[in-house]
């Protein structure tokens, strides 16, 4: 897919940009990475199917603005933190907050979540700026 | 977690899953639809084209002169492969349809039918279940460029046009014998094809419209539209004589449907070269390389890498290098699949040579997940090899290469201080060819099904290569109405 990005248009012409704005104005691009994503991981029997429910998850998750599907769910987020936190402090620093975060693909979220300045992020912070990132690049379609 | 730390490593299973369902293909498809489209919607649309789009089936128009048989071959091809047979009359037989109705009208008032009615009646048919889910062969259509340009516009993209070809004199004559059976609809004719069954024989009838004046009418319409409709299909259709027996031109047909069109989706090579020593597989990865910027990957190469880079794996296999003994299949297997998984082989493919050698080491490679897409055997008679490498030379002073035939040293003073390379001896050659002869057999065997290739190594390399290349850049044939 990042062949399709890099690429250059010789000439600019009025029908490709207008082509252009419409895979970014819907994200298309992004949601055909997800989807690549996603085919990557399960590596269904019948990835036509797979992807139509995928995409009726996505249909739902857009109406209802919530619950998109996404690789990672509740319990990989908590084995991250878990990594990142072998003595159980109850805290990461915002380095590896950061880091976490764009490892899970992430690539706008909150630089400076509460506790950065102690330098001590909670668990509960971290799932939720991540939860909200994930959403974020999940949702691939017009806003 | 650092991108440096644990390097990046896609499932080499997924290339090969991804190939196997056509997962890249697919995209390429959607794309052009979106792109065709803009749905406002375009994950409604996406769901709706993923439950209806088939790239598995045939999508054949079969076109040709009156009296060239379209009717026939199209009724024959259509059975062989399982496909819906879409005719003129079958459109009009419609009787739910109301643009069959008025091209009816049209029909019985003898007016021709516009364009885009049949345009209509092609399209509505072509959307049904049936044809979606089992492919078609449109007989006679597209009549003229006009037809074809609105079948493309609403997104009919056909795979194969077949063109049936024939002199005209030949067509005239042949259309003079036509017989039509009332009841089946089947055409027979008085010479070339005469039913076996009296009762057939009692019933057929001499159809309107073949003598030799209307014949050459249409005949000349025919001409007139057809390097239209081409124009049209410029990469996707084939001329096939249609001046010879049925069966031959069938199996024409078919070994032409069979060919799968070449598609912009990516694609990695993941190619096999296996043959003795010396039939030129280190030459043929190395252009292949270079030209598709594939990686090579020699497992010689790949050994001695190990060794030198004193890496674990290395510390393990030197001992057996330096007694000269082969290197245990678990330990070559481990390194050969490190490297072909590795991101820039992954990505980009790869072009193997030098392993497999046993059955043992080919099935080590598949269990790991790592499957060649095509397989080359690169045959070549031991005679041959023995005069490639066993007159090789080296001057041990200038460095400068020699072989006794092909290049020979040109003073006396180079000739007497050549030497022979250890491994250039001739037992030591023919020591490898035993060896590889005694696996190539279960080798071949291993890899037939998955569409393995023999070559003649015995060629100029550029013409082997050439070979190599047109395998590599088409996608492999279908397997359709075969057993």
């Amino acid at each position: 897919m990042d062949d399709i990005q890099k690429e250059e248009p010789d000439q600019e012409n009025p029908r490709e940009s207008d082509v252009k704005t419409y895979l970014e104005r819907h994200r298309i691009l992004n949601l055909l990475d997800n989807m690549t994503s996603m085919l990557i991981f399960e590596r269904p029997d019948d990835p036509r199917s797979y992807l139509v429910q995928q995409l009726e998850k996505l249909k739902i998750a857009k109406q209802n603005g919530m619950y998109y599907p996404c690789l990672f769910n509740d319990s990989n987020l908590n084995s991250i933190f878990g990594m990142l936190d072998p003595t159980k402090r109850g805290f990461i620093t915002r380095e590896q907050f950061v880091e976490a975060l764009s490892t899970l693909g992430i690539t706008d979220f909150e630089q400076f979540p509460a506790g950065s300045d102690a330098n001590r992020i909670t668990l509960g912070t971290f799932l939720k700026e991540a939860k909200k990132g994930l959403s974020r690049a999940s949702a691939t379609f017009k806003e | 977690m650092d991108a440096t730390k644990k390097p990046l490593r896609i499932p080499p299973d997924f290339g090969v899953y991804a190939e196997e369902h056509g997962i890249f293909d697919m995209y390429k498809r959607l794309m052009c639809q979106l792109i065709v489209d803009r749905p406002d919607d375009p994950i409604q649309f996406i769901i709706d084209w993923m439950k209806r789009d088939n790239n598995d089936v045939s999508r054949i128009a079969m076109i040709g002169p009156p009296a060239s048989g379209k009717s026939g071959i199209s009724a024959a091809l259509s059975k062989k492969i399982n496909s819906v047979h879409v005719t003129g009359e079958g459109l009009l037989d419609d009787d739910l349809s109301d643009a069959a109705h008025e091209a009816k009208s049209y029909i019985s008032k003898s007016q021709p039918v516009p364009d885009t009615l049949w345009v209509q009646l092609i399209k509505d048919r072509l959307k049904r279940k049936d044809c979606i889910r089992r492919g078609y062969v449109l007989e006679g259509f597209p009549q003229n460029r006009q037809q074809a340009i609105e079948l493309q516009s609403l997104g009919i993209m056909l795979k194969h046009v077949v063109v049936l070809d024939a002199p005209s004199t030949m067509l005239v004559e042949r259309q003079a014998g036509k017989r039509v059976d009332p009841i089946t609809g089947d055409v027979y004719h008085t010479t070339f094809d005469w039913p076996q069954d009296s009762t057939i024989q009692a019933r057929l009838l001499e159809p309107d419209g073949i003598s030799e004046v209307e014949t050459r009418k249409r005949l000349a319409e025919y001409s007139r539209q057809i390097d239209g409709v081409l124009a049209s299909y410029p990469d996707i259709h084939m001329k096939v004589n249609a001046d010879q027996p049925k069966i031959d031109v069938l199996a024409q047909v078919l070994s032409y449907i069979n060919i799968q069109q070449r598609s912009v989706a990516p694609h990695t090579p993941r190619v096999l070269l296996i043959g003795p020593i010396g039939c030129g597989k280190s030459t043929m990865a190395k252009k292949l390389a270079e030209k598709y910027k594939i990686v090579d990957v020699s497992c010689g190469t790949l050994i001695k890498e190990q060794i030198a880079g004193e890496a674990k794996l290395g510390e393990a296999v030197r001992e057996y290098v330096q007694e000269g003994t082969r290197v245990p299949n678990n330990l070559v297997c481990k390194i050969v699949a490190d490297r072909l998984t590795e991101l820039d082989a992954s990505t980009k493919g790869w072009v193997l040579h030098g392993f497999p050698i046993t059955m043992t080491q080919a099935q080590g490679l598949a269990d790991v997940g790592l499957r060649p897409n095509r397989i080359f055997f690169m045959d070549i008679p031991d005679d041959c090899v023995i005069e490639r490498l066993c007159y090789r030379l080296t001057d041990p002073i200038s460095g400068e290469r020699y072989h006794t035939l092909y290049h020979p040293p040109r003073s006396s003073d180079v000739k007497q201080r050549c030497k022979q390379h250890l491994k250039d001896s001739e037992e030591s050659v023919r020591h490898y060819l035993n060896e590889y002869h005694s696996y190539s057999e279960e080798l071949s065997e291993f890899y037939w099904d998955d569409g393995a290739v023999r070559i003649n190594a015995d060629q100029d390399p550029q013409t082997v290569f050439e070979f190599i290349e047109s395998i590599l850049v088409n996608p492999l044939p279908k397997k359709l109405g075969k057993e």
